[in-house]
């Protein structure tokens, strides 16, 4: 029986593949995805940025 | 979580069709066939369970139409009460009150497909196919985290490409031309500024950038009469004409321009006619010009037309994103020079408003128009006489008696103010490349993950689909039955017909062909998909199937899906019967009657068919009755044993090959015994001949009707005679066909007990 897929859990599935991401990247954004905020596009902007800081 | 969910009990009262209660027993969560006419109130029961599950009935959902869930003449509250093997039963009451959360999984699931809706999903358009879909799968959630992950990606390279552009702005204000300038030179030109005028000679340009030597140096200049102006200067001096990509703006031009362009207004047209040749019958002449021509060619001259189109509009929005770049280099340089508006009024220095672009360019944009390049250059040119007039304004502020040191630590704070502006510049921007570096990679492997996601599910959905619908029509012609994206918003259903591929299919399946494609995806989806809801209901949905098609479908449903609960509604005896001999273990319910006081009623079906109700009937006294519902069982057998033995019948055109004489059957069966059971057929020799006599004769209402007790006689031997026929081609252990498995040539019963051909004594 296959799985419809729930876009946090497709999400962790796409960020286990995806190597070298910042420490503690890919669980803020799973939190992020999970709440669904208001712009989420944004939200997710700010967070990635966050992580690019030196 | 298992896939678990069954129908225990279903109680309806006030409700629809229903005035006072009616309840529908389920047993453990067993399958149940419920025969019914027309108007006997059997929807009601797909109805009840539609709106318990979805919390509406989609045949009421036109505005006005809510209020025909309750049956005024029941008085009472209006409810459906449910028990299931789960947690998903309880008691609604109309009005309904639960909110979408209570619905939303039983909602998603496939478990409900009625006649009147079957061919929906083969009829909707490649974009409602996949909004039908996309909904059932949760697609459309991931597309919008996929949109989200773009969108940031988007902004933070546009935030990169900002930063690149004050970088470059500091670099030309610091070089005063045009010449690229490196770091080194810059520290040089600095060291050699401040050695002359005797301040602390800066060892790194981080160290210029530090605002602590830069406080020092103001520090020092802060006797200038006005280092703002030097400031207003510099930037003045560092405007330069934007760099418009014509390449892009001709490659737009080219596109917007060619015919094909042009023809970019009737894709909304083509599209429809597209979906509306599909969807009916193909016509025979052009539906706009009336000139005749046959439906197919019809069909693949707009499908050709559309394919062109749909690649113009992928060409056109290519050559969009060029001019959209254009836009936002034209939108900066309007945006440096607004700028200086502000400090040069701080300082009384009259400038006035910068030109604004050219509104054809977004224009352009909008309307698919060309957009003119010689505007352009009329642009830049104007904006550099701007540039000219606002330097020659500053300039003439400029005080004349300033002495050489004091200009010249102004020009060095100046240079530290951009020098800072340009570090700062070079810092977000190697940020926003590392934050672009994530964002790329994150985006393009949940990108990639999605499309082979989809892939996956249509590929599954396929096979599944492809696999039913061979069960349903053995040994036909067709193949390859697929589900195919079509663009990025669109799925499309496929066949193999004869090595090429049609899609849609409707150029070369029938009516009932495409009606059994809907059967079997709505069968596949719920097999995929369904997470919790283990009952199925189909509702009439046989209408268009002849008889062996719809022995098919009964065998489909009672061997591969005997785990599921099927709940099927239908008002075709011979289906119903087709349904109660392959599956035996199914619960059986008949809706013998409607009236307006007591609604459906009903009458649990015990007998295992026309048969028994035979029986009833000569027990009754009704003599003929069952003479008549005798004679109707051994035309109902015979036609199910020619059929299951693939005996060779002349064809008739339509409905009448499944209305044949008693006489043409038995020919039937004899001549398929003979070719592949002969030992058997002359056993059955003799029944054969009884039987025959019995329809001339004693099955003949007209011959019996007035031979009284003797009659009955005479028909109880009959009856016995149909019976014997009947358990003849049972197993008498397990009860089912001995062609429950095999061919017409040889097969077995469900348990393996009873073989056909039977082996010699």
């Amino acid at each position: 029986m296959a799985d419809r897929p729930n876009e946090t859990e497709f999400l962790a599935e796409v960020l286990s593949a995806v190597a070298g991401l910042p420490p503690g990247f890919a669980e803020r954004l799973l939190k992020l995805v999970a709440e669904n905020p208001a712009d989420r596009g944004e939200a997710i902007r700010k967070l990635i940025d966050e992580h690019a800081r030196e | 979580m298992p896939v678990s969910e069954r129908i225990h009990r279903l109680t309806m009262r006030s409700f629809r069709g229903v005035p006072g209660e009616l309840a529908v027993d389920f047993g453990g969560g067993q399958s149940i066939a419920v025969y019914g006419d027309n108007g006997t109130g059997k929807s009601t029961i797909a109805d009840a369970l539609e709106w318990f599950f979805t919390g509406g009935i989609e045949l009421l959902s036109h505005e006005g139409r809510q209020h025909a869930i309750r049956n005024l003449g029941g008085g009472g509250e209006t409810s459906v009460e449910v028990v299931t093997s789960g947690d998903l039963g309880g008691k609604v009451v109309f009005p309904d009150e639960r909110g979408p959360d209570a619905l939303a999984m039983a909602g998603r699931e496939t478990f409900l497909l009625r006649g009147r809706t079957l061919a929906d999903f083969i009829n909707k358009t490649k974009t409602e196919k996949w909004k039908a879909l996309a909904e059932l799968l949760g697609l459309e959630a991931i597309e919008l985290l996929r949109q989200d992950l773009q969108r940031a990606r988007t902004d933070i390279k546009k935030r990169a490409k900002a930063a690149e552009e004050r970088i470059a702005a500091s670099r030309r204000a610091i070089s005063s031309g045009d010449a690229a300038v490196s770091d080194e030179a810059v520290l040089e030109t600095l060291q050699q500024i401040c050695r002359a005028l005797g301040v602390d000679v800066p060892e790194s340009l981080a160290r210029v950038a530090d605002p602590a030597w830069v406080s020092a140096i103001a520090g020092e200049s802060a006797a200038l009469s006005s280092p703002k102006l030097e400031m207003l200067s510099a930037s003045a001096a560092g405007l330069r004409a934007p760099s418009v990509d014509e390449a892009a703006i001709r490659a737009w031009n080219e596109v917007v321009g060619s015919e094909q362009g042009r023809d970019l207004s009737r894709l909304t047209l083509f599209r429809e006619a597209d979906a509306l040749l599909a969807a009916a019958p193909r016509p025979q002449s052009c539906p706009l010009c009336g000139r005749a021509i046959e439906g197919d060619e019809l069909a693949s001259r707009v499908r050709d037309v559309l394919t062109g189109l749909l690649e113009s509009a992928r060409q056109m929005e290519r050559a969009g994103e060029g001019v959209q770049e254009c836009r936002d280099v034209l939108a900066a340089a309007l945006e440096a020079r607004r700028a200086l508006l502000a400090p040069a009024r701080a300082l009384r220095i009259k400038l006035g408003d910068p030109p604004a672009p050219p509104a054809e360019v977004a224009a352009g944009l909008e309307r698919r128009a060309a957009i003119d390049v010689d505007a352009l250059e009329a642009y830049a040119t104007a904006l550099a006489r701007w540039d000219d007039g606002a330097r020659a304004a500053i300039r003439k502020s400029m005080p004349a008696d300033a002495s050489t040191r004091q200009s010249q630590l102004a020009m060095l704070t100046v240079i530290c103010e951009h020098i800072r502006a340009w570090r700062a510049a070079e810092s977000e921007l190697a940020r926003a490349q590392r934050g672009l570096d994530v964002a790329e990679r994150l985006y393009d492997a949940y990108q990639e993950r999605q499309k082979r996601q989809l892939e996956e599910m249509l590929g599954s959905i396929s096979r599944r689909v492809a696999d039913i619908y061979a069960e349903l029509h053995p040994g036909e012609d067709l193949s390859g039955i697929t589900v195919e994206p079509w663009t990025a918003k669109g799925l499309e259903l496929a066949v193999e017909f004869h090595g090429s591929k049609q899609r849609p299919p409707h150029g070369v399946l029938s009516e009932s062909h495409l009606n059994s494609l809907a059967i079997a995806l709505f069968l596949a989806m719920a097999q995929t998909f369904n997470r919790r809801l283990r009952f199925l209901v189909l509702d009439d949905v046989i209408n268009s199937f002849d008889l062996e098609h719809r022995g098919e479908l009964a065998t489909l449903l009672a061997e591969r899906f005997d785990d599921w609960q099927l709940v099927v509604l239908t008002h075709d005896r011979q289906f119903f019967e087709h349904l109660a001999r392959r599956a035996p273990s199914w619960r059986r319910l008949e809706l013998t009657s409607w009236s307006y006081e007591q609604g459906p009623r009903t009458t649990s079906y015990r007998s295992s068919g026309i048969l028994a109700e035979a029986q009833e009937r000569l027990a009754q006294g009704d003599l003929n009755g069952a003479a008549t519902k005798a004679r109707r069982a051994l035309e109902e057998l015979l036609q199910e044993t020619c059929e299951a033995l693939a005996a060779a019948l002349p064809f008739r055109r339509g409905t009448r090959n499944d209305q044949r004489e008693i006489g043409e059957l038995m020919k039937g069966v004899r001549r398929a015994m003979k070719e592949h059971a002969r030992g058997m057929l002359d056993g059955l020799e003799p029944l054969l001949k009884h039987l025959e006599a019995d329809v001339q004769v004693t099955l003949n209402v007209e011959a019996h009707a007035s031979r009284g007790r003797s009659a009955t006689a005479e028909v109880e031997s009959s009856l016995r005679r149909v019976e014997q026929l009947d358990r003849f081609w049972s197993c008498a252990a397990c009860g089912t066909r001995v062609w429950y498995k095999g061919t017409p040539e040889s097969s077995r019963c469900k348990c393996g007990k009873t073989v056909f051909p039977r082996p010699a004594a």
